[in-house]
């Protein structure tokens, strides 16, 4: 019975990560039709950055906000410079994102190389903690508790505020919204800053159990494609659900059959994509 | 026609560069050095790098005296790229002996490039064992190791002077720890040990905590892998408290390149198994020692692959030297006599098949003027890549695999 309790854990810990890359990733979608392939690498850069600062000034949330800073500051970059030019070209906007991913990853591994680095947390965060049912490392406790604030906060955002109103209008119905006076890219722009931002706290919170290397990026963002795919393009629940089904079932499955642990994590993205291509909460074009 | 023809004449003038250029190299002999010098294994090409220029510098009078000169190459860790670069050594830049590489995909790819093309060639730190063993060539020798070698005395140790009965291994699925894990299997299980269940996890995962949540009890276990995966299951190995369960041994290059630093303090005790130790305290590897720290910096240690690659050229140029040249034939054939008295690691010479015959160190960290180091605690003298078995029963064999040899000591297999 331990190892269940153990194995949800591990699957909530791992879908709260995702859960952080996710949520960004799919509301940016949404609006502008854009996948943001350079997602990975926002992590990439913010983790590595975020791991310096924490290092030099042994402040872990300093080194979370910088990490995240980071990344936004080249989101935004990145949309107001390059995807602005190709807007609407579906083909150029993806190859883009490909590319400043690429030369993203590419110039970390010029500037940290190609060692593995690990973050070094207080001993009081290592250390486990009593849940009832067995005890389980504080920060993984903390990254599930931060996903479900960021779920909390961002769903009262979408539901509650006028921003969260013209995004859910945006999502829903582009040109409609667009006539109703809602400047839209100006929106996604936004949208687009605070999905870099989330991908590079992801990546500073998921280093203190993942070690940061080159070609986690890809692995990441692969991740995040499958939780999105499998929730629906556009989704926050999606997103959520995506997140939930893809960490537990890659737990259960790292846990019993290691081999097959890659077939098991893309299986339900497969029979999604075959039996409802929109994802479970998506809507169908 | 103005333009063409001074085209013409430019063509003609880099014509006469390059045959002058030919002529020149008559009397001069030169080595190639490749290993990944950029991209994500840069660490082991540098390494390597830094030890061929220690050697480089100490043996300067020696080069001088044959008119040898060095020329690196980069191979990015791509075995498509290595060979790329082993045929421009050979057509452009009319190069003489090779040093490398050094990873384990592209030492295949070395290995079958120089089967084509004849070049004397010594690989440095590439450890697949069929370099030496089924798929030898005469030209190619090697200076470092096989997966296998140093987990034929971890199996020994920790049977016989850990008395660890049950080992689960947990590795990386790949060629490289199969190798490593039949080693400690052939040894282990005939030691006194009773299984070692494997489990195998792509490479390149992130996240362990299931596979931890599931291991099997044991006396110990084994991490079968190294880099960004070996540290991320260091790490929550740790986290998840089952250091206090079961004791955390290495594979060869667990604890053994570089990743000491991020580990921390967690690592200490840690052992594992290798033909190398930077810790090791005789005189010849604390002359090799200092004058690599010296040359490239305190803060650099020289690991395993810098003493291969030091040695790979100490190896080369001793081979010119009897050879009296670099006619192919005799430098192959001094090669393949190569006796290394005075290496860094301990002596060596070459098996009938190319491979070191070394000592094995069993390694633990310790803390050493602050820093984090593989102290030697034990070693293995003269152990082959064969290990303790005949090379002709050991070569008709099965190649190791996923499963093979069988986890289970009872099997006939092992009686």
């Amino acid at each position: 019975m331990n190892t269940f309790y153990f194995l949800t854990l591990n699957g909530l810990t791992m879908a709260a990560l995702l859960f952080i890359m996710a949520s960004g990733l799919t509301l940016a979608f949404g609006l502008m039709r854009v996948v943001n392939l350079a997602h990975g690498a926002f992590y990439l850069l913010g983790g590595y950055v975020g791991v310096q600062v924490i290092d030099k000034t042994g402040s872990l949330a300093l080194g979370i906000l910088t990490g995240g800073g980071i990344a936004l500051v080249g989101g935004l970059l990145m949309e107001r410079f390059l995807l602005q030019r190709v807007r609407g070209l579906d083909l150029s906007e993806a190859l883009l994102t490909i590319a400043v991913g690429l030369v993203i990853a590419d110039a970390l591994l010029v500037v940290y190389g190609g060692k593995p680095v690990s973050l070094p947390l207080p001993r009081e965060l290592r250390a486990p903690v009593d849940l009832g049912v067995m005890m389980y490392p504080f920060f993984r406790v903390l990254i599930m508790a931060f996903a479900v604030m960021l779920g909390i906060a961002l769903w009262l955002v979408m539901t509650y505020t006028r921003i969260g109103a013209a995004i859910r209008a945006g999502v829903d119905d582009r040109e409609t919204a667009m006539a109703q006076g809602i400047n839209v890219s100006r929106l996604f722009g936004g949208v687009f800053a605070v999905a870099s931002f989330l991908a590079g706290v992801a990546g500073v919170i998921g280093t203190s159990y993942m070690s940061l290397n080159q070609g986690l990026d890809v692995r990441v963002l692969m991740l995040s494609l499958v939780v999105i795919i499998i929730g629906g393009m556009g989704s926050l629940k999606g997103a959520a659900i995506g997140a939930l089904i893809t960490g537990m079932v890659s737990s259960f499955a790292t846990g019993y059959l290691p081999q097959f642990a890659l077939f098991f994590l893309f299986l339900p993205m497969t029979l999604i994509l075959v039996f409802r291509p929109q994802g479970l909460y998506g809507r169908a074009a | 026609m103005k333009y063409a023809k001074s085209l013409m004449l430019g063509s003609v003038s880099a014509l006469t560069l390059a045959s002058g250029a030919q002529l020149q190299a008559d009397d001069t002999i030169r080595i190639g050095v490749v290993g990944p010098t950029t991209g994500v294994f840069s660490f082991f090409g540098e390494q390597q790098r830094m030890g061929v220029e220690l050697a480089m510098e100490q043996l300067s009078d020696r080069l001088d005296e044959r008119n040898i000169e060095v020329e690196f190459y980069d191979s990015q860790g791509d075995a498509e790229t290595t060979v790329d670069r082993l045929r421009a050594m050979e057509s452009r830049d009319d190069v003489d002996l090779v040093i490398g590489p050094v990873l384990g995909g592209t030492g295949l790819a070395g290995l079958e490039w120089a089967q084509g093309s004849g070049m004397p060639m010594v690989i440095s730190y590439s450890a697949p064992e069929d370099i030496t063993m089924r798929n030898r060539v005469e030209n190619v020798v090697r200076a470092g190791w096989t997966g296998a070698q140093p987990m034929f005395a971890f199996g020994r140790y920790v049977a016989e002077e850990l008395g660890h009965k049950r080992i689960v291994m947990v590795g990386q699925d790949y060629s490289f720890p199969y190798n490593q894990a039949g080693g400690f299997l052939k040894t282990f299980c005939r030691a006194g040990g009773e299984s070692v269940e494997r489990i195998w996890h792509p490479t390149g995962t992130s996240d362990y905590s299931s596979i931890l949540a599931t291991l099997p009890e044991g006396d110990a276990v084994l991490y079968n892998g190294a880099g960004s995966d070996g540290l991320a299951f260091f790490q929550q190995y740790h986290d998840f408290g089952l250091d206090a369960r079961m004791p955390l041994l290495g594979g060869s290059n667990f604890f053994a390149v570089g990743d000491l630093p991020e580990m921390g303090e967690a690592a200490l005790g840690g052992l594992s198994a290798l033909q190398y130790a930077e810790g090791l305290e005789n005189d010849n590897f604390v002359a090799f020692r200092d004058a690599f720290r010296e040359m490239h910096g305190d803060d650099t240690m020289p690991l395993a692959p810098a003493e291969h690659g030091y040695v790979a050229f100490e190896m080369a140029v001793k081979a010119i030297e009897s050879a009296d040249g670099a006619e192919r034939k005799a430098v192959i054939a001094a090669l393949r006599e190569s006796e290394m008295p005075d290496a860094p690691r301990g002596p060596f010479h070459l098996d009938d098949y190319g491979n070191p015959v070394q000592n094995i160190y069993i390694n633990e960290v310790q803390e050493v003027d602050g820093r984090l180091v593989n102290v030697p605690i034990e070693t293995y003298s003269d152990v082959s890549q064969f290990g303790p078995f005949d090379p002709e029963e050991y070569l008709a064999g099965e190649p190791d695999s996923r499963d093979f040899p069988p986890g289970d000591c009872s099997d006939p297999y092992y009686d």
